[in-house]
């Protein structure tokens, strides 16, 4: 069954020479079955949201199993928007990355808004890493504020993982990604309460090894039509990548 | 040799290897927890256990660490005399030691082979007076320690706090964050050990064992709260020599607990 990892991560590991290129974190993620993934640029998130993505781009275009979501800092908000206005209608880039300085600490929403503005035009989802409570807190807000927009809490809010279902059975423009706490209780409960067509395959990698979060998969006791919803079908539809 | 089988995600391509080999997990519990908002009956983790062919656990109750310790090790002890496969756990909390070390030598005699500690969990840090009394309490006892980090810094100040402490001192909770500060304080001090449960950066695993050996480190799962396939998969995937396999899932863990 092929395998969409929605979100992996390039370069900022603290193991040298697993992600520093996007082949490099490729020849890790094959071996474990990932089919396709989504790279997020960590030089984006921590330096300078431009170059970080343009860098990004140019890694990925000679690797045609690879996209990108373009990371967009509300620290670095007129770097970010010229990044969403250079690369966001590129097929490669999928969506948009918000972040800010602390990825532990929610994003401040007001600061959001011009990044979240740029997107409008693109139709393309927007991710919000969701470690813990008050991001899901503050990203459960941005998604009911800008409701023209598709969501996926990268994260699933980490331990709190049962406010991030509770968030997304209230705004129903909100995916979840599964990496995050292994507690074997969250997927069974995250099917039961959204379906399994809200709910997205991605790690963290590599930060978090696939292996590790299809180990949750593995035992959540899912029919094959669930397993393959959130492993390939929904991330296809989301990014509107066909077969 | 392991065996291969399928398993859910069809085709092969996510396929679960089990290990044929002596696997002894030194991280596993039963017993209500709040977080999974289930109740991790003694009963699922002897079914985690034999579904991925762990012969043995090293097990404590979630009522040690989330009520009272008195209560949980009592639970713990009922639980291992019923099933010789599981291998009982103390939980002790400095918070609540008033200096009874008649309960500590207690705990020893009655079979206990580790003691946990959970110094986030519990709140208190490395030069919290009621930790060094009981540490020095136990330290007569020579009984192997299981200690909790969670922040960055943290395994450089327990381990300070230990430094008198010549039994065995397994880490756990350990995470990609803690490699570098992980690999620099073993390399100074022999006694202490890693285990896998939260080692789930690609690498992680390897990366430890290439920079301390693989003789420190122990298969941790964190059963039933965590997935066996995930540790199971972990170790499949890291890159390891059989050998050193073979140190991880079992030996290691034998050999400090019998000494």
């Amino acid at each position: 069954m092929p395998i969409f990892d929605t979100h992996a991560y390039l370069e900022g590991y603290s193991i040298p020479g697993i992600n520093q290129t996007a082949d490099q974190i490729w020849q890790a993620l094959q071996p474990r079955g990932i089919t396709r993934a989504v790279l997020f640029s960590t030089r984006a998130g921590r330096v300078d949201p431009l170059s970080g993505n343009r860098v990004l781009k140019t890694m990925i275009e000679s690797q045609p199993t690879l996209y990108a979501g373009i990371t967009a800092h509300t620290g670095r908000v007129d770097s970010s928007v010229q990044a969403i206005k250079e690369l966001l209608g590129n097929s490669k880039f999928v969506g948009t990355l918000v972040v800010g300085s602390d990825p532990e600490a929610p994003l401040h929403p007001l600061i959001a808004d011009d990044i979240l503005n740029a997107c409008r035009r693109y139709q393309k989802p927007i991710f919000i890493y969701t470690p813990n409570a008050a991001c899901v807190e503050v990203a459960h807000t941005l998604a009911k504020q800008y409701s023209m927009h598709r969501f996926v809490f990268l994260g699933m809010g980490g331990k709190d993982w049962q406010n991030a279902v509770a968030a997304a059975h209230q705004a129903t423009n909100v995916m979840l990604e599964v990496s995050g706490e292994l507690d074997n209780a969250k997927i069974p409960s995250a099917v039961n309460t959204l379906g399994a067509h809200r709910i997205l395959f991605g790690s963290g990698a590599p930060h978090q090894d696939p292996v590790a979060t299809m180990g949750l998969l593995a035992e959540a006791g899912l029919s094959n039509t669930n397993l393959q919803r959130i492993l390939i079908e929904n991330a296809n539809k989301l990014f509107a990548i066909t077969e | 040799m392991p065996s291969t089988h399928y398993f859910g995600f069809g085709e092969g391509l996510f396929m679960k290897e089990v290990f044929m080999e002596d696997i002894l997990d030194i991280n596993t519990l039963f017993g209500p927890y709040p977080l999974a908002n289930a109740d991790l009956g003694i009963d699922t983790l002897l079914f985690a256990m034999r579904t991925n062919k762990v012969q043995t656990a090293c097990t404590y109750s979630t009522l040690g660490l989330f009520l009272d310790p008195l209560i949980g090790n009592a639970a713990t002890r009922a639980a291992c005399s019923d099933h010789s496969e599981l291998i009982p756990v103390g939980v002790l909390n400095p918070t609540l030691y008033l200096g009874n070390k008649e309960y500590l030598s207690g705990l020893k005699s009655e079979g206990f082979r580790l003691i946990r500690l959970f110094p986030t969990a519990h709140q208190y840090s490395a030069d919290f007076a009621p930790f060094r009394t009981l540490v020095n309490d136990l330290s007569g006892l020579a009984l192997p320690l299981m200690l909790q980090v969670v922040e960055r810094g943290e395994i450089s100040t327990f381990a300070n706090a230990l430094a008198n402490y010549t039994a065995p001192i397994v880490l756990t909770n350990v995470g990609t964050k803690h490699i570098a500060e992980l690999v620099a304080v073993l390399k100074s001090r022999s006694n202490l050990y890693v285990e896998t449960s939260q080692l789930n950066g690609i690498g992680a695993i390897k990366a430890v064992v290439d920079a301390i050996g693989a003789e420190r480190v122990l298969l941790g799962t964190g059963i039933p709260y965590q997935p066996t396939t995930t540790a199971v998969k972990m170790l499949e995937f890291s890159g390891i020599t059989p050998e050193a396999r073979k140190q991880v899932l079992g030996a290691n863990a034998r050999r400090i607990l019998a000494q």
